[in-house]
């Protein structure tokens, strides 16, 4: 590129820059008319990097313009422009016309006639099925053999174009003289003389190899069903006549191009294009101009219609249509091609890496698995004593303690059960148990919290919201550089490698570990005396309990086994080691899941927040009048009245977090370490492996473990509109 | 200490400790916050380093890595290289394709799903109620279920892209759509995009336009608007916070895609950012240090976003989410 040519486009670039500052700080302003110091910290933020990055950085502007960029850029804009354009300009068009039908139904009617004439064209074009009608495409080659060649080389801009502006032309003009005309005669003339020349044109440019052999009995026989089906159609809305002709041409059309073989001759098929065009084209022609009553109810109809219209279309086509396409895939083989029945299913089910319940009596051996059954019996006494307590008798009297005790059991048995039974089916199962779980208590307690604070109650609530606005694979990245662990004797670069190997020289060194065993021994015992305390007086002691746990086994570990990542080497000495959170199975699941709860959270929150400070005041302060504790009210009152949204959180996130597929992607390094989920496994088997018939077999899966929540919804949806 | 002795003479030092313990609220909070701040200050404070100190330092050493008064290892080289134009590594090109992705998928689907909305909320139609559920309902399908068809729609197929439907018992199959050379230009992707939107956006934009007061919709009559006319002219200027609302989520939801984006642009030459970064985070040669600063690049416009426009965000969120 000239210099010239680099000087405007670097006076260019530097307006643009100039341009989008001045906007984005003009649009913050407004934006924040009360708040400028939020404005002036975005936007200051904004500035900086950009004058770091471009200036100090030494990158030039025109170098970020460079040539072909700049091309690709304004490729971009101008296709953005367009569709954008086109598709709003589209609907506005529609309506206007639609409301055109009330007035000049002659005008409308020839709209009507340039869109179908149009379309049809456009779709046999598109089936390859017409040779071009000007266009040259291949032009060393004759006209005829135009007709027999495919495609294949291309067809360009206009030749997609000709067919339909020709469809679009003649019958356009030709609806339009036809609603004007008063006698029916001349209108059916008129409409024959359209078909016809529609149909010559059809049939003289038929590619060669797709031109049928009239096979008689089943023109006549399909006409005859048409028709008949036309009558009995258009006999419910008084319009017989129409019915039998629009009936009658689709009848010899699917007779003659659907039901008749195609044979490679030269014959032009005439009969087959003319007649159906012509006995359509008068079924349009046979009404004159509708009563003002018939156009109302034509309005109120078509309005519907036309504003539905593109968004269920667009629904259909990219959502339902390929959804039961997947549906009949996933009985299919491999390629597509024949019907295995529920083959595809028994393989996701017995495959090892799918279903793996080989070592389940595992289970029964692992830590967590006791720390369930403990947890599990801490609730079920703790429920007694206060029964016992409270009836006088042997009764169960569930409470927080008791319900906390018994949840968290569950929950551990599930990870203790989910981290023995292994394969793709589990893992999903175990992500959504766990991120569900961990997500939604941890928004509804920072929530809570974030409520009572005094100061920076939105910071906080922005800065947990945050990770929601980051895309699933750069919070992959952002937590694989916390989960690094460098080799042993180096520094560690991750967070919790450099925690977790310093906690181990902690535990190993002199001074500072007995430094810290003092403290922890003041802790516990204290802590045992105030439980004993209060034990005596009949006071709560839950927080205290957890804290004596908590400190206690601390103690026990650094006066013990020592806590932290250190090993013995070779030559007896203490050396560093680390913990490779992503590799080491089976929990390498977990840390995963880390990163979609450090996500979710802020979800949870946020829709928290606004159902707590929903519910009523007087709620609450006729529990405080009654004498309830804050503790007392949140667990009795404001829990049972945010119960809905508790549901709608749950199985919103049961949804998401079925789905998960980029994190396991790019942080797991899609599942070779025994951390492979659901999707994953259809990507690889529909696009990498190419079992297509397996893959769609995954997808439906999938949508069976969402379908619960589809129904809960739709029946609370149900509920709500009646 | 306090002898053991009943609550109401006054508390024991044993006693407002543990109220210390169990009123908790305000240094857990933050607690918390910094614990979800961390990682993502990593990835800015590291993106400023260079491969030396990444590799070998961990991030809270940047302190003694300033220019002037440390080691000097803090520099913008990793931005340059992510972002000049012709380096291997840059993003430049896949920021412009991921813009192209997002914008006609965020624009497009409120142009369609503002219509359906109206229609839903106030065309009285029959079977309006079930279609509306129907729809909606739709919302729960994974994209996965959709997917390989997707793919085979836009081509390349046999013997061209497009939905093909052959009929039985006759050997001849009809082209209904007839798509031609989608495959790998972000057209497949942002089509897909608006057909995934649909109910999502539909419902958010119901809720908000079936709450307007109808009373408007009847003076409007009155004067003589049809349906049209009262969508142009009061529901749609009535309605921008509910579409600034879609308009945030969608574009955030477009720009972070990687599943489209992988499936539809695989070996495509230019892939949106989140492609680009996926790649590059899947290479272990020498250029894990570029990483960060190529994920905080893509990061950057959605979080811009965000902040500026948070609450049409939580706006967007929170619609039917809340009863009452």
């Amino acid at each position: 590129m000239d210099s010239g040519g680099i000087r405007v486009i670097f006076v260019l670039g530097v307006a643009t820059l100039i341009g989008l500052v001045g906007l984005g700080l003009f649009s913050l302003a407004r934006l924040f008319p009360k708040r400028p110091v939020k404005a002036g910290v975005i936007s200051g933020f904004v500035l900086l990097l950009l004058i770091l990055v471009f200036v100090t950085g030494g990158v030039s502007v025109s170098d970020f313009f460079g040539g072909e960029q700049m091309e690709r850029v304004l490729e971009m804009l101008g296709t953005v422009l367009v569709s954008v354009v086109l598709c709003v300009g589209l609907w506005v068009v529609l309506n206007i016309f639609v409301s055109q039908a009330e007035r000049e139904w002659s005008q409308f009617s020839g709209l009507v006639g340039a869109i179908l004439g149009a379309g049809l064209f456009g779709l046999l074009r598109g089936n390859r099925s017409l040779g071009p009608l000007f266009a040259d495409i291949a032009p060393e080659f004759g006209d005829s053999d135009a007709l027999i060649l495919s495609d294949a080389a291309g067809i360009g801009f206009l030749g997609h174009v000709e067919w339909p502006l020709f469809g679009a032309l003649l019958f356009g003009g030709g609806f339009f003289i036809i609603r004007l005309l008063l006698n029916r005669l001349a209108r059916l003339g008129v409409a024959a003389v359209i078909g016809t020349v529609a149909g010559v044109f059809v049939a003289q440019n038929t590619k060669i190899l797709q031109r049928p052999e009239p096979d008689w009995l089943a023109i006549i026989v399909a006409t005859i069903v048409g028709g008949a089906l036309g009558v009995a159609l258009g006999r419910r809305s008084g319009r017989v006549e129409r019915g039998a002709l629009l009936g009658a041409g689709v009848g010899w059309a699917i007779g003659g191009w659907l039901l008749s073989p195609f044979q490679v001759i030269i014959d032009v098929p005439y009969i087959s294009t003319v007649v159906p065009l012509v006995l359509v084209s008068m079924a349009f022609a046979w009404q004159g101009q509708p009563t003002p009553r018939e156009k109302a109810r034509f309005d109120s109809r078509a309005r519907a219609f036309v504003f539905l219209g593109p968004a269920l279309g667009f629904l259909l086509v990219a959502l339902v249509v390929p959804a039961t396409r997947t549906a009949v895939l996933s009985f299919q083989d491999r390629a597509g091609d024949s019907y295995v029945g529920l083959d595809n299913y028994q393989r996701l089910f017995q495959a090892e890496s799918s279903v793996d319940v080989s070592n389940w009596t595992d289970i029964f051996s692992s830590r967590l698995f006791f720390v369930a059954v403990f947890l599990l019996l801490v609730g079920i006494i703790v429920a007694l004593v206060s029964g016992i307590r409270r009836n006088g008798s042997t009764s169960f009297e569930g409470g927080p303690t008791s319900t906390g005790a018994l949840m968290m059991s569950a929950f551990i048995f599930s990870i203790a059960v989910l981290s023995v039974l292994r394969g793709t089916f589990f893992n999903n199962l175990w992500w959504v148990i766990t991120v569900v779980t961990v997500a939604t208590v941890v928004g509804l307690a920072v929530a809570v919290l974030a409520d009572r604070a005094v100061w920076g109650q939105n910071l906080a609530k922005s800065l947990i919201f945050m990770p929601m606005a980051i895309s699933l694979v750069g919070a992959s990245i952002v937590w694989r550089l916390q989960y690094q662990a460098r080799p042993a004797g180096r520094t560690q670069t991750g967070a919790l490698n450099a925690v977790w190997v310093a906690l181990g020289r902690l535990s190993n060194s002199g001074p500072p570990r007995f430094l810290i065993i003092v403290l922890l021994a003041a802790l516990t015992a204290w802590v045992v005396w105030q439980i004993v305390q209060r034990v005596q007086t009949d006071r709560p002691f839950t927080a205290l309990s957890i804290v004596f746990v908590v400190s206690g086994w601390l103690l026990y570990r650094f006066i013990g086994p020592r806590l932290g990542g250190f090993t013995t080497n070779a030559q007896g000495e203490l050396v560093p080691e680390t913990v490779q959170f992503l590799t080491e199975q089976p929990f390498n699941n977990m840390w995963l899941m880390v990163i979609l709860i450090w996500m979710q959270t802020g979800f949870a929150m946020v829709i928290f927040s606004a159902a707590i400070k929903a519910v009523p005041t007087e709620f609450i302060e006729a529990a405080k009048v009654d004498g309830a504790t804050e503790s007392q009210s949140f667990f009795n009152v404001t829990l049972p009245t945010i119960l809905p949204t508790l549901g709608v959180v749950v199985t919103t996130m049961i949804v998401q977090v079925t789905k998960v597929y980029d994190i396991v992607a790019v942080a797991g390094l899609n599942g070779i370490f025994g951390n492979n989920v659901l999707a994953n496994q259809m990507f690889t088997e529909s696009f990498l492996t190419l079992n297509r018939g397996f893959g769609a077999a995954i997808a439906m899966v999938m949508f069976l473990l969402v379908l619960p929540v589809m129904v809960y919804n739709i029946y609370n949806m149900q509920r709500e509109a009646t | 200490m306090a002898a053991i002795s009943p609550m109401p003479e006054g508390e024991s030092l044993g006693d407002r400790l543990y109220r210390r313990l169990t009123d908790i609220p305000t240094w857990v909070l933050w607690v918390v916050v910094a614990v979800w701040t961390i990682p993502s200050l990593s990835l800015f404070v590291n993106s400023f380093r260079n491969r030396d100190a990444q590799r070998n330092d961990a991030f809270w050493n940047v302190v003694t890595e300033l220019p002037v008064v440390g080691s000097g290892k803090v520099t913008t080289e990793n931005y340059v290289d992510v972002l000049s134009a012709n380096a291997t590594n840059s993003l430049g090109d896949s920021l412009v394709t991921s813009l192209s992705i997002a914008v006609p998928a965020t624009i497009i689907p409120i142009a369609f799903a503002a219509f359906a909305a109206y229609g839903f909320a106030w065309i009285d139609f029959p079977g309006r109620k079930w279609l509306f559920i129907a729809t909606v309902s739709l919302l729960a399908i994974p994209l996965q279920v959709a997917l390989i068809p997707l793919l085979q729609l836009y081509g390349p197929g046999t013997p061209y892209g497009g939905a093909h439907l052959t009929i039985p018992w006759t050997d001849k199959t009809l082209t209904l759509l007839p798509l031609n050379d989608l495959a790998g230009s972000p057209a497949s992707v942002w089509l897909t995009h608006i057909g995934f939107a649909m109910p999502f956006a539909i419902f958010l934009l119901h809720n908000y336009i079936s709450q307007l007061p109808s009373e408007l919709f009847e003076s409007a009559r009155i004067d003589g608007a049809n349906h049209f006319g009262i969508f142009w002219r009061l529901v749609l200027p009535l309605s921008i916070p509910a579409l600034a609302s879609f308009a945030i989520f969608q574009f955030l939801w477009t720009w972070n895609d990687y599943l489209i984006a992988n499936t539809m642009l695989q070996g495509a030459s230019s892939a949106p950012t989140t492609v680009r970064i996926a790649n590059l985070a899947g290479d272990f040669d020498n250029t894990d240090h570029l990483l960060t600063a190529a994920a905080f690049v893509q990061a950057f416009v959605p979080l811009v976003v965000f902040f500026s426009l948070q609450r049409f965000f939580v706006r967007g969120l929170l619609a039917g989410s809340v009863k009452g």
